[in-house]
């Protein structure tokens, strides 16, 4: 049997999924120390930063790594494969999941602490690490059950009636999803005999025909990621919990979903133009849909459900145009979605614990008018006006729509724009400017409280990727050339077999 | 046998879908339980039933001498990690329906809306 050798790099891959899942251990362990949980934690995702961080370094500098469990030479080992791609997306969530964890450490007073918030936090990071950094199908499945039953508890953390509400119509829909996933997954091992990625890919590109299996995996990842007939568990569950869970589920768990359709879209299921007609098609009926219904909300962070799925819309419209632009504008989309989705939702609960509605005036502009102002410019930040981060990916995509003649895709994007600038200038003009009868305690946020601390934070890096996108485009296009060219990425998986 | 089983593996998934369609929870939750059997399965099926022996390497032997057919190893190991999963998952929800039932007196679908209340405001469009 051959051995391979592995450089002290190729180990840093496992670290940002076992780390949190050793931290998550540990803190179950000492589950009866809240504080002490609570520095492991901290501890575990600035290890977990720094990593990753590496990690994105070493492959922006050295190219793709991967890594092969247990010496069984793929494509039979479990293998670890991450490019520029993974290892962005790993990054960003590992930097999401120390703010929204700051946050929650103060957000959850030492009244309302219960067992194992802090191990439920780590195994979600690792999941989520995991489905980035994998590449093995079925491994992505089992991660993504990871991060299911993390989110779970999540969720329903704190036990309250509407967090049980939210948390069966979650439970629920997402098992299905997952259990859908199941199925593609086998479905490509019945059809190949091999559940590797790179494998997959290679098979594509000797021309394998993989048939309709993808839209299976539309389905249930469209499920998962929230895509148009799919998404109503979105907005139903998303709101029910803390301000930092819900900004991490906002902010990291439906991007696994459309990170598996990107990657799936763009190294194996490369054949087929109609599922990518497809995939365009449910971009544009989910942006509309979803703007529409924000429109129709009342309760701000419900309204935040429905950014999330446009966020998502976004992407799957970039997929579904399928060129190296659009694409591209799709991995900057990402990162920027991330961002604001998650800043918004922790901006929210600044302001009377994110229990906002647009028919109760509040006034908050007169009494904290520059908080107010920040939610002001957030508001531009996710409509995408010019000198903000959501701009630049939406006018890729627009010229690129243009470039190919794909008038819907065009036209969509410009009404969604529109809309959620008209309905979220509506909600901030009731719930912040208009002062009203309806009375609320005063909650004001103290300048150095930890809260503000996180949000100025996820605020000024979307400030400098709006105004600095140069960087962040370039490496999206980058990432895009290498999304357009698999070869690499099968190569780097057999180099040392074959 | 394949043929049988997949006829089997449809039966289950059309009961499945039948009582995931149901309003009442506990039903979804059978249904949950039913559609996750099938799905192990049909990892089986898809595995291909070819042979009965077991895929054991005798000792001093590099690999299975050519005139036995083994059975397919890997769907094996698939499904006990989906069985194992699966089961977690099926746990925490069942406990959550119970809680929730302890907590809002139904396990009606349509009768809890919490997370969701249902709304008679206007919302205004002008200030």
């Amino acid at each position: 049997m051959r051995q391979i050798s592995y450089d002290i790099i190729q180990w840093f891959i496992v670290v940002p999924v076992t780390l949190p899942l050793f931290f998550s251990a540990l803190c179950l362990m000492l589950s009866s120390k809240y504080r002490m949980n609570t520095m492991l934690c901290y501890v575990a995702l600035v290890i977990q930063i720094i990593f990753s961080a590496a990690l994105f370094q070493h492959v922006l500098s050295h190219g793709i790594i991967s890594m092969t469990m247990g010496e069984w030479l793929p494509p039979f080992g479990i293998t670890f494969n991450v490019d520029l791609f993974s290892a962005l997306l790993s990054f960003v969530t590992n930097c999401v999941a120390l703010i929204t964890f700051s946050y929650a450490s103060e957000e959850i007073t030492a009244k309302k602490r219960e067992f194992g918030f802090q191990s439920l936090f780590l195994l979600l990071v690792a999941g989520a690490n995991g489905g980035f950094l994998t590449g093995d199908i079925f491994n992505l499945y089992v991660w993504f059950e990871l991060v299911l039953i993390a989110s779970f508890g999540l969720l329903t953390y704190g036990g309250n009636k509407k967090q049980f509400d939210g948390g069966i119509k979650y439970s629920v829909l997402n098992l299905l999803a997952t259990t859908f996933f199941l199925i593609t997954v086998i479905f490509l091992y019945s059809a190949t005999g091999t559940l590797n990625m790179a494998d997959l890919s290679r098979l594509a590109q000797e021309g394998f025909d993989f048939g309709s299996i993808g839209y299976i995996l539309i389905f249930s990842m469209g499920m998962k990621a929230a895509l148009f007939p799919l998404f109503f568990w979105l907005p139903a569950s998303y709101h029910v919990s803390y301000n930092a869970v819900s900004a991490l589920f906002g902010g990291v768990l439906t991007k696994i979903g459309a990170y598996t359709l990107y990657r799936m879209y763009t190294s194996v299921l490369v054949h087929d133009a109609n599922q990518r007609r497809v995939l365009l098609l449910l971009g544009i009926v989910t942006i509309i849909s979803s703007s529409v219904m924000l429109l129709a909300e009342r309760q701000l962070k419900r309204q935040l459900g429905f950014l999330v799925i446009i966020g998502i819309g976004m992407l799957m419209l970039a997929l579904g145009l399928g060129s190296v632009t659009a694409l591209a504008a799709g991995v900057f989309y990402f990162v920027h979605s991330m961002l604001v989705v998650s800043v918004l939702y922790l901006l929210m609960g600044l302001f009377a614990n994110g229990e906002l509605f647009i028919d109760r005036n509040c006034g908050y502009y007169k009494r904290q008018p520059l908080l107010s102002s920040l939610v002001l410019i957030c508001f531009f930040i996710v409509a995408g006006l010019p000198p903000f981060s959501g701009f630049w990916p939406k006018i890729m995509l627009i010229q690129e729509s243009l470039k190919s003649a794909h008038l819907f895709a065009l036209a969509s994007i410009i009404i969604t724009s529109f809309l959620v600038l008209l309905g979220l200038a509506r909600s901030y003009a009731l719930v912040f400017w208009q002062e009203g009868e309806s009375q609320i305690e005063e909650d004001k946020t103290s300048v150095f409280s930890i809260r503000l601390i996180c949000v100025m934070v996820l605020f000024s890096i979307l400030i400098v990727i709006g105004v600095q996108p140069e960087y962040l485009g370039e490496i999206s296009f980058n990432i895009a050339n290498a999304l357009m060219q698999p070869t690499d990425y099968v190569k780097s998986v057999f180099d040392d077999v074959y | 046998m394949e043929v049988l089983l997949s006829l089997l593996i449809a039966v289950i998934f059309v009961g499945a879908i039948y009582l995931i369609l149901a309003r009442n929870l506990v039903r979804i939750l059978s249904g949950i339980v039913m559609l996750s059997n099938a799905v192990n399965l049909l990892i089986f099926v898809c595995g291909r039933i070819a042979g009965y022996a077991p895929p054991i390497i005798k000792e001093g032997q590099e690999r299975l001498s050519a005139d036995i057919v083994s059975a397919n190893p890997l769907p094996q190991a698939l499904i006990l990690t989906a069985i194992v999963i699966s089961f977690a998952l099926f746990c925490f929800i069942l406990t959550l329906t119970f809680r929730s039932y302890e907590e809002m007196g139904t396990d009606e679908a349509d009768n809890i809306r919490e997370a969701e209340p249902e709304e008679n405001h206007y919302i205004p469009f002008k200030w």
